[in-house]
């Protein structure tokens, strides 16, 4: 089901004032209605990478992320995000992975609809011989650590995280 | 002849739960179990990574 993907082209590397990251790498693909979609990965330190996408044209408001776009390619968007996952693990053998799946503006944060598929995206293509999987249903956050990657600190890697999320107690 | 000893790789132990607190929030992480893994993913695909 997550086989097909958008061809997705790295726009770079961007500073971020946030001084956890280190760096944001951004994408960019088209659909097949000629939407814009950004993707910005997040890289905190010791290779943690967290992705996060929007629609172009909502780049400007405050509720990107948990925004709907209708167009039923929901599919194929998270098969190009797996793309992006599988070209920074080639770049980078340490790399791990989290994500926080955004409420709907009528949802609550626990335990969300794009969390419950992320989730069994995560579980389906990740193998667990090869990363660690962290959930927490509360905030609807994900951690797959890369188990490559042995210096790794988790409570750091979540603090850093949350720090930017609107976490609940 | 020497004795010849065995060493265990040293292999990172991997915590079931992280409990994260900062002066506002205390975060925690559960581990998803492979064989909870296993359990919920669909058979029909194969792991990517």
């Amino acid at each position: 089901m997550f086989d097909t993907s958008f061809k997705f082209i790295h726009l770079g590397n961007f500073e971020s004032n946030d001084s956890n990251i280190e760096k944001i790498i951004k994408f960019r693909f088209k659909t097949h209605k000629n939407n814009t979609y950004i993707v910005d990965v997040e890289k905190y330190k010791e290779n943690v990478y967290i992705i996060k996408y929007y629609l172009k044209n909502h780049s400007l408001s405050e509720n990107k992320y948990s925004l709907r776009t209708n167009e039923n390619i929901a599919h194929k968007i998270f098969g190009t995000c797996l793309e992006i996952a599988q070209y920074l693990l080639e770049k980078d053998k340490k790399a791990s992975f989290g994500y926080i799946g955004v409420n709907d503006i009528t949802e609550s944060k626990v335990n969300t609809k794009r969390y419950r598929i992320y989730k069994k995206i995560s579980e389906s293509f990740f193998n667990p011989d090869n990363f660690v999987h962290y959930q927490n249903d509360k905030n609807s956050l994900y951690l797959i650590l890369n188990k490559y990657n042995k210096n790794i600190n988790e409570e750091y890697i979540i603090k850093a995280i949350s720090e930017n999320f609107d976490v609940i107690l | 002849m020497k004795d010849i000893k065995t060493h265990k790789l040293s292999r990172k132990r991997l915590p079931k739960v992280i409990i994260v607190r900062t002066s506002e929030k205390e975060i925690r992480l559960v581990r998803v179990s492979k064989k909870e893994i296993e359990a919920n993913r669909p058979s029909a695909y194969q792991y990517r990574f």
